[in-house]
């Protein structure tokens, strides 16, 4: 199911390990200045894969941590409390006449006592309203609502008679970003929690969410873990049994999202900057995102644009600034399974990097920024944003290499080696942490499965993605700001 | 030459540390398993203990039973057992007492770590045991441990507790404070008194932290015995206190609550003025129609809107006052009045 055409911009964190590249660039630029070459590259790996071992470290400090925190009696009380702060959910949809009763009916399931579930009919031109209407027994309202932020015009506003805190809003298309503007203006809680209509939330999510913002409030955002659904056993709407996908694909997919979610965003945390709250799951709080305008429309980064916008206000007024992660609130999605649906998708996530990177270059190496400023911009700059164009460098400095036969090939397998090694530790570590805190994927092949593919992963897989995100970076520099269409069969569906 | 002979032992390290990795996550998987089954297994056992317990006064079988179980299986089982045998607590108490669990309990939340307290609040919170200590670890140095005395304390206070509970509501912690307002929620009329007095006596140097939450809970108990801290609150110098007290009024009611109301339309934070219309509107008081109407000309939204729709409720005379102000020359009254006036009938804003 498709929620506005596209799925939300929700980078995985690279944690790339560029093992030919460096190399390459090493073995290539050492025929020209050897010693220079090889220092900078050995820096740049050095560097790069230390900041690797710290978020691990950092990740698994904050996984303790915060699995402390979440047992005991305290948490399971704010499921019936009526104190709990309330939360609006925003769920866009674009052409959802299929799947849209089932998605709907399982965020009405949700586990919370006061909760508002907006559904945003953004312009959809097959039945989705028809279908809304009779399934939910919709009627008009005329809700007074104050137009903060701006958005497409609103065609009407629905209420649902068999379900109290649904609210239907029924507006012109103007994109993702868009409709979740209008839902913010619609929104009466204390929080809203900013969803694609297809995300398959799991009972208790956004009970473990609420959880820092009562906990801090100076907390202005907060993201979930999203984990790879292909492969997994669906039924109305929930994950009912986790298994990692037995296709190559969509099994790189799970990897990655597990490493950049539990290990990568988890140990951002403990470094005071989390730059990314994924687009298919995150919680903010309703009167920071209207007072700093809402989602922009003209990027296809708006979920990442949100964050650092409401981060580098903070920082300017002296106001809160901080954005967490959380690990055990869980969303599940459909990810890719072609390469030129996948390929779309990166190529937008890494405009989407390119152009917040660019609109908040002010912040780079500026310590008014503190950490965000100092740590987090600068690595999401080095190593994420140019770390394709470094590596597609190497890999040419490689094959020149190669060709003037001037690589010491021992060197050159043993260097491999080396960095694959590494790249594997941090890997592991990574599944590690599932393992020893969630524990999802409880059978022996599900196990096997993800070690397989992340042993495999950086044998062609990677390459591909560094392509793709070149071609981003490329199409950013030309001034491309499209979307693309994306695919999906539909989670719990056959293939056609 | 020294460089390649570096790299063979960085890949020698890497291959062991990646070996015991796997290894620490297949012993870990494998225990996982393990464990899965033997808490199934265990399970089973307790529901039929506890079984046995419901048609039995003597509980000697059942403690004889326990003492061979692993603590895990005893604490899970304490716990069932107290959920299915409520109002019959000294069971599971006994049984507590007869298998370690309260002197545990005990050693443990007397612990220097915080950590080892935590865990022995959440353990003779299981069954309820060691009630008498509530009142004093409410008053622990770590939040978490607040807090989860506070959740564990719902519904059975005694006076210790409700002072804690109110002081925890200015605590630094936002997850104590949450828990200290819902243990007093929970309390329902049994906190009325209590509250009242802390109300009338809290200074304003408390700040809001310490009056709001408590004028919150005032608010969803409503008790008429509430209102003249309510008045006090009324009139204090905090913004938010006085919104909040003027939602208290609106909820007790009666002519002086209308008349304070009144008063607080003339408040100059748009907050306190908003919140007095919501009252007024909801106590359905028409002498103050004539005020409201005044109100649709404000330039705060949030006034205009709670006025317009106050004056909705007041039935006919609002409505008359709502059509007078769609000819109001100043624009934004008309505009709130030709919205609400717009709303079906079904809709109360």
């Amino acid at each position: 199911m498709e929620a506005t055409g596209v799925p939300a911009w929700q980078p995985v964190a690279g944690l790339d390990w560029h093992a030919g590249g460096l190399l390459a660039t090493a073995t290539a630029a050492m025929k020209e200045a050897p010693a220079l070459a090889l220092v900078l590259t050995l820096t740049y790996f050095l560097a790069i894969n230390a900041f690797y071992l710290v978020l691990l470290v950092m990740a698994a400090l904050e996984m303790a941590a915060q699995r402390l925190r979440a047992e005991g009696r305290a948490g399971r009380r704010l499921l019936s409390s009526p104190v709990a702060p309330s939360i609006s959910l925003i769920a866009p949809a674009y052409n959802e006449e299929v799947t849209v009763e089932e998605s709907l009916r399982s965020l009405l399931a949700l586990n919370y006592p006061n909760l508002e579930v907006i559904l945003v009919n953004d312009g959809s031109r097959d039945r989705t309203m028809d279908v809304l209407t009779e399934r939910f027994d919709l009627v008009p309202v005329h809700p007074i609502f104050r137009r903060v932020v701006e958005s497409k015009p609103v065609r009407g506003i629905y209420r649902s008679k068999t379900f109290a805190p649904l609210v239907v809003v029924d507006k012109e298309n103007g994109g993702k970003a868009d409709a979740l503007n209008a839902g913010l203006n619609l929104a009466s809680s204390h929080l809203v929690c900013a969803i694609d209509a297809d995300t398959l939330i799991e009972l208790d999510s956004l009970l473990r969410m609420a959880r820092p913002f009562i906990e801090s409030p100076d907390l202005l955002a907060a993201g979930g873990t999203i984990r790879v659904a292909n492969g997994c056993m669906v039924r109305h709407g929930r994950v009912v049994e986790a298994h990692v996908s037995r296709r190559p694909l969509e099994g790189f997919q799970t990897v990655e999202y597990l490493r950049a979610f539990l290990f990568g965003r988890l140990g951002w945390n403990r470094l005071g900057g989390n730059l990314v709250i994924s687009g298919a799951f995150g919680l903010f709080r309703r009167d920071a995102v209207l007072a700093c305008g809402g989602y922009q429309h003209d990027t296809v980064g708006e979920d990442m644009e949100l964050v650092l916008r409401l981060r580098a206000r903070g920082y300017e007024s002296g106001g809160p600034s901080r954005v967490d992660f959380v690990p055990d609130p869980v969303a599940w999605t459909e990810v890719p399974e072609t390469t030129r649906v996948l390929g779309r998708q990166r190529d937008r996530w890494h405009r989407g990097l390119a152009d917040v990177m660019w609109r908040y270059r002010r912040a780079c190496l500026n310590p008014r920024y503190r950490a965000m400023g100092l740590v987090a911009i600068p690595y999401f700059l080095f190593f994420e944003l140019l770390a394709p164009p470094i590596e597609a460098v190497g890999l040419v400095g490689l094959a020149i290499g190669i060709a003037t036969r001037s690589i010491d090939w021992s060197f050159v397998a043993l260097f491999f080696a080396v960095a694959y090694g590494l790249g594997m530790i941090l890997t592991v570590g990574g599944l590690l942490l599932e393992e020893f805190a969630f524990h999802r994927y409880s059978t022996w092949q599900d196990r096997g499965l993800l070690l397989l593919w992340a042993a495999l992963e950086d044998f062609g897989y990677h390459q591909l993605t560094v392509w793709w995100r070149l071609k981003g970076l490329w199409k950013f520099l030309r001034g491309r700001r499209d979307w693309g269409a994306m695919e999906r069969r539909g989670l719990g569906r056959p293939a056609a | 030459m020294e460089f390649i002979a570096l790299l063979r032992e960085v890949l020698a390290g890497e291959g062991g540390a990646l070996v015991a990795l796997v290894s620490a996550g297949a012993i870990h998987g494998a225990w996982q398993g393990h464990a899965e089954g033997r808490r199934r297994q265990f399970d089973t056992k307790a529901q039929q203990l506890i079984l046995g317990l419901l048609t039995s006064s003597d509980p000697a079988d059942a403690k004889a039973e326990l003492e061979r179980w692993p603590l895990a299986a005893q604490v899970r089982t304490l716990d069932l057992l107290e959920r299915s045998l409520a109002g019959q607590a000294s069971v599971a108490e006994e049984i507590a007492r007869h298998l370690g669990l309260e002197q545990r309990a005990l050693r443990l939340c007397s612990s220097r770590s915080w950590r080892s307290r935590l865990k022995g609040v959440r353990l003779a919170s299981v069954w309820g045991g060691l009630a008498g200590l509530r009142g004093e670890l409410l008053g622990d140095r770590h939040p978490l441990v607040r807090a989860e005395v506070a959740s564990w304390s719902a519904g059975d206070l005694d006076p210790l507790s409700l002072r804690r509970l109110f002081s925890m509501l200015a605590d630094r912690d936002g997850y104590s404070r949450f828990a200290a307002q819902d243990a007093l929620l929970s309390a329902g009329r049994a906190i009325v008194e209590p509250l009242a007095e802390y109300l009338a006596n809290v200074s304003v140097e408390a700040g809001n932290e310490a009056v709001v939450p408590c004028l919150e809970i005032a608010a969803a108990v409503a008790d008429p015995r509430l209102l003249a801290p309510a008045f006090r609150w009324c009139g204090e110098a905090i913004v938010e206190a006085r919104a909040a007290a003027a939602r208290l009024v609106g909820t007790i009611g009666g002519e002086e609550a209308a008349r304070k109301l009144q008063d607080l339309l003339e408040d100059p934070e748009g907050s306190v003025v908003a919140r007095a219309a919501e009252s007024l509107g909801r106590l359905r008081f028409w002498p103050a129609a004539g005020q409201l109407a005044g109100l649709l000309r404000s330039r705060q939204w949030e006034v205009r809107r709670a006025a317009a729709l106050a004056l909705r409720q007041l039935g006919s005379p609002g409505q008359i006052l709502l059509r007078q102000a769609l000819r109001d020359a100043d624009a934004f009254a008309a505009d709130m009045a030709r919205q609400v006036l717009d709303l079906p009938p079904v809709v109360a804003g």
